[in-house]
């Protein structure tokens, strides 16, 4: 099993970068949306460069890299005509779609720390971090609780025909809502809970939250905390699209065509 | 007469042939929906940042940006999707001048830019409820037109490129990304370095945005002659250009035999 | 039925050949002979078949004709124009088509494909409407004119090529193989309007692969290979120059391959050709002597057992595989 996941992690890694969309995606568009990020921000104090620039347009080519391929992956395969013979194969669809995510995410992963480097080195953006551990631990569940968000969207997204022709539309309204490069409390009252909703927000928060410097211990917790509940949401409700596509594809013979 | 509707009808039928978003449903989520995101996005970061300073000009540089790279998108079709479609050789094969031809084509193109992003105009200014002087807007109306007809000079340039690569939506998106970094829509042009701003003298849209903000910010008109009039030869450029690059397959396909325009 | 004076299109010694570069970093340039010195004529008003294998130049020589491409050397007049120097000229007269289900626009209805093309011939728009309507008829598309191609069937799409190649009532029409995949209706119902325009004065240069096709529509046909004419006649003389060759078509069951091809030794045996099936193989001998042979097939082939044996006369695809030579696929 462990074995299927790894292969599929490292097939699904080589399938998406040949696609030239998704090249651009992961080592172009988080270079122009870093430099223009940094044009807007360019006189504001190193720590806000950190914030908003640095971590929101790594999210930006995180949050991109999902979208153009994690939540489309599904509809892919059953373009190409390969969905059914993934889904008869012995090894369950769920390892398989696991592993195609966790390979997108880290290509999204890698992007991030591109655009990273590419801030520091070209910019000369000074990054400090006051507790590297605690970050990278934040990092992972960052990554951990993003990975259970596709799986829900790539399921979801198979669902319904509608939702996924939004797909391709999505990218930008995340960056807004979730606050990517900008708080969320700027935003208008009642757009606050939709953005709480989503785990991007959560995990951009947290983020900050570790890479702030004498930061309280409530917010530290309370993010830790909501990006814990949000993402034990997710898992319920990705169980529950994957009951769903089963049924869809085993009882109404479903899935080749809509 | 007959030249000038012939003109016309080839414009609007090769925009229906080529041009994939007709369905109302799609055009409005791809033309109109995805852009405005963008500018909102744009939009919020810019008030917050800036806060609040020129927003109205960032917004219009922004509608016009964003707006018009469907545009631009759109130019590339005018040779790629017809090349899909097998066409491209029965075209190049008619009697008709190739230069107006294109032209024709792209006319569409430029009209349906400036539609959305007049739209996109509209809904920033909904959203943060401002307004703008009503002698602004004919001149408005004039800059962007002149803007996108050269941005769509470029597109069709591009659209060329892709005669000898496969890698359309490549090529298209690094352009898209570049007009948005270059234009300086959402920070002053001075943020950036000098060899930049030298670069960005020569892409279309630079000027139309530094114009969009001089009149909706400082109702500085003074400008608008001459920045309008280089934007406007720019766009010839492009378009003298891209018709050598068409002759220029042309010739290889036919003389040389190393291009299939099939 | 045709004198010299009206030839309307000669081709008088044309080569082409393509430069390719091969490899990306160590280049090394390869030329290809598409066409090695290619002479023929058509007369003004005939079907003209241009018949050979895959890579024979037929492509090649169409794309000239119709100022596609120019010859690397040689001379070719089209209408006595020359499509090198006088495309200008030439193009309102002519047009092309392509057969398979491309070139056209699937988004627009049949109507407005036409209503393009005639633009892009600069049609005057008080002809169009008549003309297109006409043309629509003539195709059996007046029904379905204002529905969009994407919804067509192949042989629909294939017909409105037609139409679309008509727009301009050119003088000489080319097809690139117009029949390619349709079905034997569709291919039936295409070869009509084919013949129903030669009536209308129209010429007519095609490439096919349907030998039968060829037979049944073409006053000449010309064989190339290689980029080299091998044969340019009427299907008939064509056939009667291999008067005295007989085929004898026999199915065969137990018997190897090795054992067919003895037959080549045979004096009155010119020529062979077979081909293995699930449990029989299949054999075709060209003789000028088919009583000598049945014999010898009956003798050779001690063991086996031999089927639906039948002495005919060489169709054209017979002289076409004895000419070009080679292996039926």
């Amino acid at each position: 099993m462990m074995r299927a996941l790894f292969q599929t992690i490292r097939v699904h890694m080589g399938i998406s970068m040949a696609r030239p969309m998704f090249q651009f995606i992961i080592w172009a568009s988080p270079l122009f949306l870093a430099t223009i990020a940094i044009f807007i921000y360019s006189s504001a104090s190193p720590e806000r460069i950190f914030h908003y620039v640095i971590l929101g347009s790594g999210f930006m080519a995180l949050w991109s890299s999902i979208v153009f391929s994690s939540a489309s992956d599904i509809n892919r395969e059953r373009f190409y005509g390969t969905l059914e013979i993934i889904f008869v194969s012995p090894i369950p669809f769920a390892v398989i779609l696991i592993g195609k995510i966790i390979g997108n995410t880290i290509w999204g992963f890698l992007s991030m720390v591109l655009s990273f480097v590419y801030l520091v080195f070209i910019f000369r953006v000074d990054i400090t971090i006051p507790n590297p551990f605690t970050f990278l631990l934040a990092i992972i569940f960052v990554l951990f609780s993003l990975t259970v968000f596709s799986f829900f969207l790539s399921l979801a997204f198979t669902l319904s025909r509608q939702a996924e022709a939004l797909m391709n539309f999505i990218e930008y309204p995340i960056y807004l809502v979730c606050g990517f490069m900008f708080p969320v409390a700027i935003l208008p009252i009642w757009v606050q809970p939709i953005s709480y909703l989503l785990p991007p927000t959560w995990a951009i928060e947290l983020l900050r939250q570790v890479s702030t410097e004498n930061s309280n211990n409530v917010a530290l917790h309370s993010s830790v905390l909501g990006l814990l509940a949000v993402t034990l949401v997710y898992i319920v409700l990705g169980i529950i699209c994957y009951r769903a596509v089963e049924k869809k594809a085993r009882i109404y013979g479903k899935l080749g065509v809509y | 007469m007959q030249a000038v509707q012939r003109f016309f009808r080839q414009s609007l039928l090769s925009y229906r042939a080529l041009f994939g978003w007709l369905d109302p449903k799609v055009y409005i989520l791809v033309m109109v929906l995805s852009p405005l995101s963008q500018l909102l996005f744009f939009s919020v970061l810019v008030n917050y940042v800036y806060s609040g300073e020129g927003l109205v000009g960032y917004i219009g540089a922004n509608a016009l940006i964003l707006c018009v790279l469907n545009s631009v998108f759109g130019i590339m079709s005018i040779i790629t999707s017809d090349r899909y479609m097998g066409t491209f050789q029965h075209v190049m094969a008619s009697p008709v001048n190739k230069a107006g031809l294109f032209l024709s084509r792209s006319i569409a193109h430029v009209l349906n830019g400036l539609f959305t992003s007049i739209i996109g105009f509209i809904f920033g200014m909904m959203i943060f409820q401002i307004s703008i002087a009503p002698d602004a807007i004919l001149l408005l109306v004039g800059v962007w037109m002149v803007s996108i007809f050269s941005a769509c000079g470029l597109g069709l340039i591009i659209g060329c490129f892709c005669l000898w690569t496969p890698s359309m939506n490549l090529i298209g998106n690094i352009l898209a990304s570049s007009l948005l970094l270059l234009s300086g829509a959402n920070y002053p042009q001075s943020i950036m370095p000098v060899w930049l701003v030298h670069f960005a003298d020569f892409i279309p849209l630079t000027r139309g945005v530094e114009l969009t903000k001089q009149i909706l910010n400082e109702g500085n008109y003074s400008n608008v002659f001459a920045l309008l009039g280089e934007e406007f030869v720019l766009g010839v450029c492009f378009f003298i250009i891209s018709f050598l690059f068409i002759k220029y397959a042309e010739y290889l396909s036919r003389v040389r035999g190393t291009m299939d325009l099939d | 039925m045709s004198t010299i004076n009206n030839n309307i299109i000669n081709v008088s010694q044309v080569k082409r050949t393509y430069k390719t570069e091969v490899g990306i970093i160590k280049k090394k340039k390869k030329e290809v002979d598409a066409l090695k010195g290619l002479s023929f004529s058509v007369n003004k008003g005939e079907i003209f078949g241009l018949l050979g294998p895959n890579g024979a130049g037929k492509t090649t020589m169409i794309k000239i004709l119709t100022t596609m491409l120019t010859p690397s050397s040689g001379e070719v007049s089209v209408l006595g124009l020359n499509p090198v120097t006088d495309a200008k000229k030439l193009r309102p007269h002519i047009n092309f088509i392509l057969g398979g289900e491309r070139n056209l626009y699937w988004r627009l209805s049949a109507y407005d494909n036409l209503a393009y093309f005639s633009d892009l011939y600069k049609i005057p728009r008080s002809e169009q409407h008549g003309r297109i309507q006409d043309l629509l008829e003539l195709v059996g598309l007046q029904d379905v004119a204002h529905q969009r191609v994407e919804t067509f069937s192949k042989g629909m799409k294939q017909r409105l090529q037609i139409a679309r190649g008509l727009v301009n009532n050119p003088e000489i029409l080319f097809l690139d193989e117009p029949s390619i995949g349709l079905d034997p209706v569709s291919a039936r119902k295409l070869r009509e309007i084919i013949r129903q325009l030669n009536d209308n004065g129209t010429t007519i240069l095609l490439t096919t692969h349907y030998m039968f096709e060829a037979d049944e529509l073409c006053d000449r046909i010309a064989f190339i290979d290689k980029g080299e004419l091998i044969e340019v006649d009427s299907p008939q003389n064509i056939k009667q120059k291999t008067n005295n060759v007989s085929v004898v078509e026999f199915s065969v069951i137990g018997i190897e391959a090795t054992k067919i091809q003895e037959f080549t030794h045979h004096p009155d045996i010119h020529h062979v050709q077979f081909e293995q099936q699930e449990f029989l193989t299949k054999v075709k001998l060209h003789t000028t002597d088919p009583q000598g042979a049945v014999p010898i097939i009956y003798e050779n082939m001690k063991g086996a057992i031999i089927q639906d044996l039948s002495i005919t006369k060489p169709s054209l695809e017979d002289v076409y595989v004895q000419l070009i030579g080679g292996k039926v696929s």
